[in-house]
C-alpha cells in the first residue's frame, strides 16, 4: 500500500508509522512546540500559599444568624421591631420589621470554641479547621447582581470570574482535564456569566458539569464531547492520524503560520484528554468507606456528595479551580423546613471532603471556601428571611488560612458588618494573595484600560493568612 | 425572555446591509429612527422604530432593586456601546471621573447621559410582583389596534383584580363560618391519624361524613397535622400533644383555635376595609406575627385556602358572585383583540436636566451637564439642546460628513473584516490607549472615499476587494515572517480561520441541507419564565437542531450554546471589537465527538455513494472539489482510496466513506481560507 500524503521531510520510517490505519502518531506531537497556549503554567508574583481552590457555593444565600453568626440578642428580642432603619431589602410579600430568633441552637465547638449552630452538626465538628469570616459585605440585594459581584467583582458588567482570573494568572497544571470546573450551576441569575471568561482568553472559561436543575445520575456524559459515538478509540486514532497527515502536509506548504500548528496540536491534546479524563470520573474505584463517608450511599446526600468527591478527585489531578453549586437556599418563607433539608444535603459531604483533603495530603495546597452571594436578614419575612448583603458569614479552610479562628463581626442583631468588614473586593484580594498575586498587578488590558478582579478596590485581610 | 423581538432588529440590520442603506442613514435610524415621519396608516415609522433596537438591546440588569442605579446603568450601556461601536471612543470611562487618557471630562459624559436619560428605554412597569423592570416595547401597528389591545389588557387586569379580591373575601367568609369548629376538626384529624387498625381502610370522606364535618376541610387538616419528625417551630406544641394522647390533643387544639380566632378577627377587618374601598391595596398579613394563622388560612395548601377550581365550596351569596366574575374573566381572556406587532425599541422620555453625578453616585448630584456633544470634538461654542431628548441632534452630529471619527471608524471595521486586522488594530478604541493606525494616509483616504461615495458600504467592499493588497498571496517568506511577524505592513494576505457561523453553515451547505431562508424568528411564543423553557430551548435552538443559518439561531445571551462559546463567538452581552481566535482542545473535542461534523460527513457520504456507477476516484475528486474547493491531486486520490479500503476492513463501506468525508471537513484546509 502506498500513500503519498506525507509532509515533506518525513522519513520513510515515520511514514510507515503514520500510514493508513497504523496507530502511533504520537512521536510527532512531541516535536510540536507549545504555541501560544494561554494555559501554559506561569509563576505568580510571589511565593503562593495555595495552588488550588474548591468553592462550595450555597446558591440562594443561607442565613448567617442561623448558622455561623450567633446572636443571643435575637433570642431576647424575638418578635420586637428592629431598633434601627431597615436597609434596602429585596422581598415584597410578607416583609416585616420584626426580629426573628435563630431557629437552631448555637454551641461552642472543639478546642477553638467557635460557635456553630446545630444546622451543620458534622461541619461543626471541624470548627478547629475553619476560619469563619463573619463580616462579608456585598453591594447587591438581588441574586443576579450579588452573584455577579461574588464571582467577578462587578455587580453590573460582564467581567471575568475568579476561576478565570486564576487560570489566566497561573495556567493549568493538567492537560487532561479543564483547569476550571463548575459542577451543577444554575442557568439563571446571570447564568454562564458566573463562570465565564468575559474578555480573558476563551480557554479560561469554566467547564460545566450538569446543572442545578438535573440529577447527576441523569447526565449522559459528565463532560460533553469526551467520547466518540461510534468508533473505538483505536479506529478513531487511525482516523485522527489521517487527518493529521493531511493537516501537516497542508501546514508544510504554508510556512510560518503558528495557528495551523496550533490547531494540529489542539487535536492531539484533545485526543489525550478524551483518553485520560474519563478516569477522573470513575468514582466506583473509590473504596466503599470513602463513598459512604461522602454520603454516596444515601439519596439525601448523593448529589452533593458526588460533587465533593469529584472536587477532591479533580484537584488531585491538577485542576486549578473547582466550584460545587448547591441550591436553592433562598428561603423567603418556610426557612426552618427548607434550610433543614438543604443542610442535610451538604453537611456530611462537606465534613467528609475536609477530612479527605487532610488524609490525602492535599490540605496545605488547597483553599476551601464556603459561602453564598449574601446572607439573610435577622428580621422575619413571614416564616422566612429576606436577603442581607450588609454583613454575612463565609468560611475558609485548608492551606493559606489560619485554622480555628473567627474574623470580623456584625452588629448585635447580625445585620451590618461592623468590625473588620470584608467587602467582596477584599475577599477577592485576599484569595489572590493566597495564590501569590498582588491583586493590583494581576491585570488584563481591555476596552481602553487595565482591568482587575478587584476593580479599583480590595484590601488583603492579612490577619487570616496562615 | 426579555427581548422577544430582538429578531426584528437583526433582520433590519441584515436588510440594511443587503440594500446598501447609506451608513449615515443607518446610524441616524438606529439612534433616532423612532422620530422619522410615521407610516401613511398612522403607525410609527416601522423601520426606524425597529432600528432603535440598537439602544434597547444592550445588557441590562433588570432585576436590580435599586431602580435609580438601574436607570443610569442603562444610560451607561448606551453611551458605552455607541461610543465604542460608532466613534471608537471609550466614553464610558468618564462616568465616575474625567477620562484618564482621552480628553473626555465627566461633564461631557453626563451631557451625553442627559440625552439618553431623556429617552424611554424602560417602561416603569415591573414583571409580575417581583423587582424585575420591564423594557419598553413600541407598537408597530396602527394606533387603533394598539389602543384596542391596551384597553383590553386593562380590562383583563381589572377583572382579575376584582375576581381575586372577591375570591379572597369569599374564602374568608367561609373560613369564619367554619373556624368556630376548629377544635372539632383538629381533634378529628388526630383521631383519623390514630384510628384503630380495624378502620385502617377508611378514607377521610367517610370519616368526615360520620362526624358531619366538611370533608375537604378535614382532608386539609389531616394533611397539615400529620406526624412529622421535624415539626416547624410553631407546630412543636401540637407534636408533643399528639404523642401524649386525647386529652392533651383537645387542650392543644383549644390553644391553637384561640390563636386563629384572635387573628381572624383582625384579618377580617382588614379585608372588609379592602372590600369597601376597592381601590385600596390588597392587605398584607405579617406571617411572623402568627405563622400558624398564615399556614392555616392563607397558604395555598392550608385548610381554609380554596383552589380556584373549588369555587363551588364557597358560601352563598359569595359563591354566585365569584362564579360570575370568574366567567366574565375567562370570557374576556378568550376574546382578545388582535395583538399589535411589537419591537424592542426606545421612545422619547421625560426630558431630564441632567446633573453631573459625583463619582457616578446617583445620590450625589453635582453641577449641570447641558445636552451637548463631547467638546474635544464638537468644540466649546455649542448651544445646548433644549427640545426633546436630543437624540435627533446627536444622530445628525455623528453623521456629519466632516465628523473626524465616524467614517474612519467604519472603514477601519470594513478593512478589518477583509484583512483580519484593522488599519487601527483596536477597532473600538481610537483613543490614546488604542493603537495608532499602521497606514494613516490610507485610513484618511478611505474615510474620504467612503463619505464621498454617499456612505456606501458596498462600494467600500468593492474598493478594498479590487485592490492589489487584497489580491496578494497568503504565502510568506522567512524574511517577511522574521521582520514583521504580525504582518502590520501587509506584505502578504492574512490566512483567515472561518468564524463559527461560517464553519457550521458551510458544513450544512456542502452536505446540502442548509436552509437559506432569510429573516423571521425561530421563537414560538414569548417565554417569560426564565428557567422552564431552558431544557426545551437547548433542544430546540441548539444550532444542532435546525438547518437555518447560524445567524438565525435564537441566542440566549447568558447561556450560549456550546458551539458558540467554544468557537470564539465571544461575550454576547457587551460590544466587542472583533472575535478572538483561539485553538484549544475543547474545540477539537467538539469537532471529533459532538456528532455534528460526523453527522454532516455521514449525510454527505450518502450522497457520494448514491450513484453506484461512480468510481472511487471520481467520488474522491468530487469531495475535494465540494469540500475544499480545489481538485485533488493524484497522490491524494490514491492515498485516500487506500485509507478508505483499509478502514472498510473493520467497518462498512459507508462508514469508511463517512470517515473520509469527516477528515476533509475537520481539516485545517477547510477551516482556513488562504
Amino acid at each position: 500500500m502506498s500513500i503519498d500524503l506525507r509532509p515533506p521531510g518525513l522519513s520513510r520510517r515515520a511514514l510507515l508509522r503514520t500510514a493508513g490505519c497504523g496507530i502511533g502518531n504520537l512521536a510527532l506531537s512531541h516535536l510540536l512546540a507549545d504555541t501560544a497556549n494561554p494555559l501554559a503554567p506561569k509563576a505568580p508574583h510571589f511565593l503562593p500559599k495555595v495552588k488550588r481552590m474548591i468553592f462550595l457555593f450555597m446558591h440562594g444565600g443561607p442565613s448567617s444568624v442561623d448558622t455561623f453568626d450567633p446572636k443571643p440578642r435575637l433570642i431576647r428580642d424575638h418578635g420586637k421591631p428592629l431598633p434601627f432603619e431597615k436597609p434596602l431589602a429585596f422581598g415584597m410579600e410578607g416583609t416585616s420589621n420584626r426580629l426573628m430568633r435563630p431557629l437552631w441552637n448555637f454551641k461552642p465547638r472543639g478546642q477553638s470554641g467557635i460557635e456553630v449552630s446545630d444546622l451543620f452538626p458534622r461541619v461543626a465538628e471541624k470548627a478547629d479547621d475553619l476560619c469563619v469570616i463573619r463580616s462579608v459585605v456585598g453591594d447587591s440585594v438581588a441574586h443576579g447582581g450579588a452573584m455577579l459581584q461574588l464571582h467577578t467583582g462587578s455587580n453590573t458588567f460582564t467581567r471575568p470570574t475568579m476561576g478565570s482570573w486564576l487560570l489566566y494568572g497561573l495556567g493549568s497544571e493538567t492537560r487532561n482535564l479543564p483547569g476550571f470546573i463548575v459542577m451543577k450551576p444554575h442557568p439563571g441569575n446571570g447564568g454562564a456569566k458566573n463562570y465565564g471568561n468575559a474578555f480573558l482568553p476563551a480557554a479560561c472559561q469554566g467547564t460545566v458539569i450538569g446543572s442545578e436543575l438535573s440529577k447527576i445520575r441523569d447526565l449522559p456524559e459528565p463532560i460533553e464531547f469526551l467520547k466518540h459515538r461510534r468508533l473505538s478509540p483505536e479506529l478513531q486514532r487511525a482516523e485522527l492520524d489521517m487527518l493529521q497527515n493531511i493537516n501537516r502536509r497542508h501546514a508544510a506548504e504554508r510556512q510560518y503560520d503558528p495557528e495551523l500548528e496550533g490547531r494540529i496540536q489542539a487535536f492531539e491534546l484533545a485526543f489525550r484528554m478524551q483518553m485520560q479524563a474519563p478516569e477522573a470520573f470513575e468514582i466506583e474505584k473509590e473504596s466503599e468507606a470513602t463513598r459512604r463517608a461522602y454520603g454516596l450511599d444515601r439519596e439525601e446526600t448523593f448529589e452533593f456528595g458526588w460533587e465533593c468527591l469529584m472536587a477532591r478527585r479533580f484537584i488531585e489531578r491538577g485542576v486549578r479551580f473547582v466550584q460545587c453549586w448547591h441550591g436553592y437556599w433562598d428561603q423567603h418563607s418556610d426557612l426552618y423546613r427548607m434550610h433543614g433539608k438543604l443542610a442535610r444535603n451538604v453537611d456530611q459531604p462537606i465534613a467528609a471532603l475536609l477530612s479527605d483533603l487532610k488524609a490525602r495530603g492535599l490540605w496545605d495546597d488547597t483553599l476551601v471556601l464556603w459561602g453564598a452571594e449574601f446572607g439573610r436578614t435577622p428580621v422575619a419575612q413571614g416564616d422566612g428571611r429576606d436577603h442581607n448583603p450588609y454583613g454575612f458569614s463565609m468560611w475558609m479552610a485548608g492551606g493559606g488560612v489560619k485554622p480555628g479562628i473567627t474574623y470580623g463581626a456584625t452588629d448585635e442583631f447580625g445585620y451590618h458588618a461592623v468590625e473588620d468588614r470584608m467587602h467582596l473586593h477584599d475577599l477577592h484580594a485576599t484569595i489572590l494573595h493566597m495564590f501569590g498575586f498582588d491583586h493590583e498587578r494581576l491585570t488584563f488590558f481591555h476596552g481602553g484600560r487595565n482591568h482587575r478582579l478587584t476593580d479599583v478596590a480590595g484590601k488583603v485581610a492579612t490577619r487570616i493568612l496562615a | 425572555l426579555r427581548y422577544p423581538f430582538a429578531w426584528r432588529y437583526r433582520d433590519y440590520v441584515v436588510d440594511a446591509f443587503n440594500r446598501d442603506l447609506p451608513y449615515d442613514q443607518f446610524l441616524r435610524e438606529q439612534i433616532a429612527g423612532d422620530l422619522l415621519p410615521p407610516e401613511p396608516d398612522g403607525s410609527a415609522n416601522r423601520g426606524g422604530t425597529i432600528a432603535t433596537g440598537f439602544l434597547s438591546l444592550g445588557m441590562k440588569v433588570l432585576a436590580e432593586p435599586d431602580k435609580s442605579k438601574l436607570f443610569y446603568d442603562v444610560v451607561d450601556e448606551q453611551i458605552d456601546t455607541l461610543g465604542r461601536a460608532v466613534l471608537g471612543l471609550t466614553v464610558a470611562c468618564a462616568r465616575c471621573h474625567d477620562h484618564k487618557f482621552d480628553p473626555i471630562p465627566t461633564q461631557d459624559y453626563y451631557s451625553l447621559a442627559s440625552i439618553f436619560a431623556s429617552t424611554r428605554t424602560l417602561d416603569g412597569k415591573l414583571y409580575g410582583d417581583g423587582p424585575v423592570s420591564k423594557l419598553h416595547w413600541s407598537s408597530l401597528s396602527k394606533p387603533e389596534v394598539t389602543r384596542a389591545w391596551e384597553g383590553h389588557q386593562q380590562m383583563l387586569e381589572l377583572a382579575k383584580t376584582e375576581l381575586d379580591r372577591t375570591r379572597a373575601i369569599a374564602a374568608m367568609a367561609r373560613a369564619r363560618r367554619l373556624l368556630p369548629q376548629t377544635i372539632d376538626y383538629m381533634v378529628a384529624a388526630w383521631e383519623f391519624e390514630n384510628r384503630p387498625p380495624s378502620m385502617a381502610r377508611m378514607c377521610v370522606d367517610e370519616f368526615a361524613f360520620a362526624r358531619k364535618l366538611d370533608y375537604f376541610l378535614l382532608d386539609r387538616w389531616v394533611d397539615l397535622l400529620k406526624a412529622n419528625d421535624d415539626p416547624l417551630p410553631h407546630m412543636q406544641a401540637w407534636a408533643l400533644a399528639a404523642k401524649a394522647g386525647p386529652a392533651a390533643v383537645r387542650k392543644a387544639a383549644g390553644a391553637y383555635a384561640a390563636e386563629l380566632e384572635r387573628f381572624s378577627r383582625a384579618w377580617s377587618a382588614k379585608l372588609d376595609a379592602w372590600q369597601n374601598n376597592p381601590n385600596s391595596m390588597k392587605p398584607r398579613f405579617d406571617a411572623s406575627e402568627s405563622p400558624f394563622f398564615a399556614e392555616v388560612v392563607l397558604r395555598p395548601k392550608g385548610p381554609f385556602a380554596l383552589p380556584a377550581k373549588r369555587d363551588d365550596l364557597l358560601d352563598e351569596p359569595w359563591r354566585g358572585k365569584v362564579l360570575q366574575l370568574s366567567a366574565k374573566f375567562e370570557t374576556l381572556k378568550k376574546t382578545p383583540p388582535p395583538e399589535p406587532a411589537w419591537a424592542n425599541a426606545v421612545a422619547e422620555g421625560e426630558p431630564v436636566s441632567q446633573k453631573i453625578l459625583i463619582r457616578g453616585d446617583v445620590r450625589r448630584p453635582g453641577g449641570d451637564a447641558p445636552k451637548r456633544f463631547p467638546r474635544a470634538i464638537a468644540g466649546e461654542g455649542q448651544t445646548s439642546i433644549q427640545q426633546g431628548s436630543g437624540r435627533r441632534e446627536l444622530a445628525e452630529w455623528i453623521t456629519k460628513p466632516d465628523h473626524p471619527l465616524t467614517a474612519r471608524v467604519m472603514v477601519n471595521r470594513i478593512w478589518q473584516y477583509h484583512f483580519g486586522e484593522g488599519l487601527v488594530r483596536t477597532a473600538g478604541n481610537f483613543g490614546a490607549t488604542g493603537e495608532p493606525p499602521t497606514h494613516p494616509e490610507l485610513l484618511d483616504y478611505l474615510a474620504l472615499e467612503f463619505v464621498q461615495s454617499g456612505w456606501s458600504i458596498k462600494k467600500m467592499h468593492r474598493l478594498l476587494m479590487l485592490s492589489n493588497t487584497y489580491a496578494m498571496s497568503s504565502a510568506t517568506t522567512r524574511e517577511q515572517h522574521e521582520k514583521d511577524p504580525e504582518n502590520r505592513l501587509l506584505s502578504h494576505f492574512h490566512r483567515r480561520r472561518l468564524d463559527v457561523e461560517e464553519m457550521r453553515d458551510g458544513l450544512l451547505a456542502i452536505e446540502g441541507s442548509l436552509d437559506a431562508k432569510m429573516g423571521g424568528t425561530l421563537q414560538t411564543g414569548p417565554a417569560i419564565n426564565e428557567f422552564e423553557p431552558l431544557v426545551a430551548w437547548k433542544e430546540k435552538y441548539d444550532p444542532f437542531a435546525h438547518k437555518r443559518r447560524t445567524l438565525y439561531s435564537w441566542v440566549r445571551r447568558s447561556n450560549l450554546p456550546g458551539l458558540l462559546t467554544l468557537f470564539d463567538y465571544g461575550d454576547a452581552t457587551s460590544p466587542g471589537s472583533g472575535r478572538s481566535r483561539t485553538n484549544v482542545a475543547p474545540q477539537a473535542l467538539y469537532v471529533m465527538n459532538s456528532g455534528f461534523v460526523d453527522g454532516q460527513a455521514l449525510d454527505y457520504a450518502k450522497r457520494l455513494l448514491a450513484d453506484e456507477s461512480v468510481s472511487t476516484k471520481d467520488r474522491i475528486e468530487r469531495a475535494y472539489m465540494e469540500i475544499l474547493n480545489r481538485p485533488a491531486d493524484p497522490s491524494e486520490v490514491t492515498g485516500m482510496a487506500a485509507y478508505i479500503d483499509q478502514f472498510a476492513t473493520s467497518r462498512s463501506d459507508a462508514e469508511a466513506w463517512q470517515s473520509f468525508c469527516y477528515i476533509l471537513m475537520a481539516s485545517n484546509e477547510y477551516m482556513y481560507v488562504d
